[in-house]
């Protein structure tokens, strides 16, 4: 009974140890802790932030960053987590723990500093000027199949505005293409080109739908234009492909020989039959004739 | 009299164009006939109300002159659903890389479907693949095989391929010979043995054929790759509903497919080709529909239990 009793103590034990080790504090050596920040907080570091954020950290963090995204995580907001030094937050997402996957090998150094930039921000704003209107213009040349913003201050003197980034999209089924990079800067005259790249397919007629939008930037609003070109290969229908006579199980889209073949054999044993039975008639009509 | 009854607006007229739209398609029906035959001032209130009929048209009519059928009626769709959406073709793709066993996708399609926890149209598998290799999760759809083996055996045309590549179930054509379980490779397909769950719930509902809901009991079910969201142009509800960017989710004929959980959208054979993706079981001649790339650069790699030390 004394050793049960161990026993149960043991594992009681070791199960409250696996608790334990769950809720552990996350340990961050010193010198981890203390890695400074190389980047300063720019619009333009904080859009990059911004961008990396939204695609990969929104769907547990939530589009506010407070933990209520598609799963149940780490609020970014609160005290508890701003407390942390840069270093401190730059290791977590490095190494990650539980679902919090490791991003060392998905984003680059600078790219996580930007996202620790951009959630500094989100907590106190006052660092960063308010955003400002701006214009969008597109052109399209036709030779080479290529797309051009023009980014124009809002007001009436229309000033063309360098290094914004703009972002070029083919419109898909269920969301936005991105052609072009990542970001593309607008030089000196406002403007930036995007090469329309081939073998894009578009609607039955070869439309495609171009989408140029500027988006996640801390120094101007979001704006978006749109223009449709007949630049793509178009859509090929594919019904004949679909109704041609090659599923054998389903009736209506069986080969026509097999039909064929298949109620041929049929006919052919239900002729037979039918003639033996004509045939037996016959014979017997034929008897009684012969026996008169 | 006659001016009235022939008149564009007349009563008569209208109702004569409404019952021609059938009681199935409309939320409001009874009183309708018997007006149409014997039309009297004094049952109309004057209040018009606004309606949306099946040819989509708005159409007027008098308060009075509706009631309440009080049953869900069966969605438009259903005459539609043989045929398939025109210009698509529907491809999953599954990141196998990315998953980490969160199971969300599993608990909407099982809450969306009206299926049991044993019942899986989508199910996540713990997979090794050899004695020293690593364990990884899979999740595993009907693969909505372009030459499907469980089409082929169907005696009675209930399940079907649809132009835009999806393979459904009329559930009340099935005839539950189970023919269709047998000839399925992938194991897709399961068996309502017993009354589904929730039928009491679902007793009115109107039976869905691109959602299999309400579900029948002696009738097969299996992955319907959400045809009606895609049909509002939606994504699959498995598809976003993970939050570890598993899946995408798209056309293959406009050869993009967009990513559930981040939304970005990529180009469906750059995506195939850089990540060495395949297919199950490509030996069968089945052609399915379902891309896996396989499951490298893991974050986690789940532990199997080792039950033979």
């Amino acid at each position: 009974m004394a050793r049960l009793n161990t026993i149960v103590a043991i594992l009681i034990f070791a199960c409250s140890l696996g608790a334990f080790s769950q809720t552990t504090a996350w340990e961050v050596s010193a010198d981890q802790a203390t890695k400074k920040n190389p980047l300063e907080i720019l619009p333009k570091n904080l859009a990059l932030g911004r961008n990396i954020f939204k695609r990969t950290c929104v769907s547990c963090h939530g589009e506010k960053a407070d933990g209520k995204g598609l799963i149940q995580s780490t609020n970014l907001i609160d005290e508890k987590f701003q407390k942390q030094t840069d270093g401190v937050v730059f290791y977590k997402i490095i190494t990650g723990r539980d679902k919090m996957p490791p991003f060392g090998a998905m984003l680059k150094e600078d790219e996580i500093w930007s996202v620790i930039n951009y959630l500094r921000v989100l907590v106190d704003p006052s660092a960063i000027p308010p955003p400002k209107n701006v214009k969008l213009e597109l052109t399209t040349g036709e030779e080479i199949k290529s797309i051009t913003a023009i980014v124009l201050s809002a007001d009436s003197a229309k000033l063309p505005l360098n290094e914004v980034d703009v972002h070029f999209y083919v419109k898909r089924e269920f969301g936005l293409m991105r052609i072009g990079e990542m970001s593309n800067y607008t030089g000196a005259d406002g403007k930036v080109k995007v090469v329309f790249p081939e073998k894009i397919v578009g609607d039955s007629e070869g439309n495609v739908t171009l989408v140029v939008k500027i988006e996640n930037n801390f120094l101007y609003n979001d704006i978006e234009t749109t223009a449709v070109k007949k630049w793509g290969t178009p859509l090929l229908s594919h019904e004949d492909e679909f109704n041609r006579r090659a599923l054998w199980g389903a009736r209506d889209k069986s080969p026509v020989w097999l039909l064929l073949l298949a109620n041929g054999i049929i006919a052919i044993v239900w002729a037979v039959i039918v003639y033996v039975i004509y045939n037996l008639f016959r014979i017997k009509k034929a008897g009684r004739i012969f026996i008169k | 009299m006659e001016d009235q009854d022939y008149s564009p607006k007349s009563r008569r007229r209208f109702l004569r164009k409404f019952g021609s739209l059938g009681l199935g398609t409309l939320a409001v029906s009874t009183g309708l006939t018997e007006s149409c035959t014997n039309p009297t001032k004094d049952l109309e209130s004057g209040k018009k109300i606004t309606l949306l009929n099946s040819k989509n048209e708005l159409v007027e009519v008098d308060s009075a002159y509706i009631s309440n059928l009080n049953k869900d009626l069966a969605p438009n769709h259903n005459s539609e659903s043989r045929k398939g959406l025109p210009g698509k073709k529907f491809v999953l793709v599954v990141d196998l890389a990315k998953c980490k066993n969160a199971r969300k996708c599993m608990d909407k399609c099982q809450a969306v479907h009206q299926l049991r926890p044993d019942q899986h149209h989508l199910n996540v598998l713990l997979m090794k693949d050899s004695e020293h290799t690593a364990p990884y999760y899979m999740p595993k759809h009907c693969q909505h095989c372009d030459n499907p083996p469980c089409v082929k055996v169907c005696p009675v045309d209930a399940t079907f391929k649809r132009s835009d590549g999806i393979v459904l179930i009329d559930n009340e054509r099935c005839i539950g010979c189970r023919f269709c379980i047998a000839a399925c490779p992938y194991s897709a397909r399961s068996f309502n043995w017993v009354e589904p769950k929730d039928a009491e719930k679902y007793k009115d509902v109107a039976y869905d054929i691109e959602k299999n809901v309400p579900q029948k009991k002696g009738t097969v079910t299996k992955c319907t790759f959400s045809a009606d969201c895609l049909r509002d142009g939606k994504l699959p509800y498995c598809v976003s509903a993970c939050p570890n960017g598993v899946y995408y989710f798209g056309n293959e004929y406009e050869d993009a497919v967009t990513n559930g959980t981040s939304g970005e959208t990529v180009s469906l054979s750059e995506l195939l080709a850089q990540n060495s993706a395949y297919r199950l079981m490509e030996d069968l001649g089945t052609a399915p529909s379902v891309y896996y790339l396989p499951p490298k650069d893991r974050t986690l790699i789940p532990e199997i239990e080792d039950t033979h030390s």
